[in-house]
């Protein structure tokens, strides 16, 4: 080190590096910040505050975790929470709106759950796929926020809407991870 | 810095930016050196300069998140760094003013006469205006301005020929003291 200053280098050094790990969580903290509207409208919408504010706050968690860890990882992050925007909003358009063909707003709601998810799994699929590297980890960090997002609108027609929503999801997106592994091997 | 460590520089802070933990060693170790160099200079001390540059990388590495990968590195990390050196001298200066004031408050405090003091100022004080009663209305007119005692206006002659006046009455000063009291 070329200073001239006693400086005691590695203690600056690690100074550093925690300064740089805390620029990174809250960096992570403020792409985040979308999750706390999506909770509200779900909180509005889906009448399960229970589920509301646990799958509000593992998503908020996830998000901050993802973006701080970086990389391909946290790149997903704001893919991740737009294409979740799809099945949050889906599901909770129906129920609003009474557009339940049938009279059966349980089985519309499970429609729209599903085809949020596809629609969120292809989207992050075709994303994925433009990348050079990291896709595996991108699709997977952007499924598991687009999962979340999708299931604080879902929550309106349960359990069954929440496991139709993340079917969907990995369902559109395995053909991204089964070309991304086939190109690894390869 | 050449144009190759400069690139190298920006390619560095681009990864450290996306989370590549990998590039932090190098980015620090490109980093501190010049920024040790760079804010001594801008601050014209070295200790000062190490103070400023050791928060400047702090500061630099904090916000290496934010970094665009559309901008130039070099220019981003002195700009924090000038901020940081100006901050430093800022502060500096403040402390200096506050010191300064608590000196000037501490020495009314702890120059307060004592009444041996007061008497002795008196007696001095009286010996002074008696020794400045036997010169000329010039000459203490001349001390006066000199002491900007008469600071109503400022001598009437150009300034060479006051400050022989004010050496000159100065002379006479000395006299007309030693005449009553002896050598000082």
């Amino acid at each position: 080190m070329a200073s001239s200053s006693p400086v005691d280098a590695a203690g600056l050094e690690a100074r550093a590096r925690r300064a740089y790990e805390r620029g990174r969580l809250a960096a992570g903290v403020r792409r985040a910040w979308p999750v706390v509207p999506m909770a509200m409208l779900s909180l509005a919408g889906c009448q399960r505050p229970v589920f509301t504010l646990v799958a509000g706050a593992v998503l908020a968690a996830a998000a901050v975790g993802l973006v701080w860890r970086g990389e391909a990882w946290g790149r997903a992050v704001v893919p991740g929470l737009v294409a979740g925007t799809l099945p949050l909003l889906l599901p909770i358009l129906v129920r609003q709106l009474h557009a339940c063909p049938g009279g059966s707003c349980a089985g519309a709601c499970l429609v729209a759950c599903t085809v949020g998810g596809l629609a969120a799994g292809a989207a992050l699929g075709v994303r994925a796929v433009r990348l050079e590297s990291g896709r595996l980890s991108y699709l997977i960090a952007g499924a598991v926020i687009a999962g979340l997002t999708g299931a604080l609108g879902c929550a309106v027609s349960g359990v069954a809407g929440v496991v139709g929503m993340a079917a969907g999801v990995v369902v559109a997106s395995t053909p991204v991870v089964a070309l991304s592994l086939a190109s690894r091997r390869t | 810095m050449d144009r190759e460590e400069r690139q190298r520089l920006q390619q560095q802070l681009v990864r450290l930016a996306e989370g590549d933990r990998s590039a932090f060693h190098p980015v620090f170790v490109s980093l501190w050196p010049m920024l040790d160099r760079f804010c001594a200079r801008l601050l014209g001390n070295e200790a000062d300069g190490a103070d400023a540059a050791q928060q400047a990388l702090v500061n630099v590495l904090a916000r290496a998140v934010e970094f665009d990968a559309r901008r130039e590195a070099l220019p981003w990390v002195l700009g924090i760094a000038a901020n940081e050196a100006r901050t430093l001298r800022r502060r500096a200066g403040r402390r200096r003013e506050e010191a300064l004031d608590g000196a000037a408050g501490g020495d009314v405090a702890a120059t307060a006469p004592t009444p041996e003091d007061a008497t002795v100022a008196r007696d001095l004080e009286a010996a002074a205006v008696a020794a400045l009663g036997a010169l000329s209305a010039t000459d203490a007119r001349t001390l006066a301005l000199a002491v900007g005692a008469a600071c109503d206006e400022g001598p009437a002659v150009p300034g060479a020929t006051f400050r022989k006046r004010v050496q000159r009455a100065l002379e006479r000063l000395r006299a007309a003291w030693r005449a009553r009291h002896g050598e000082l």
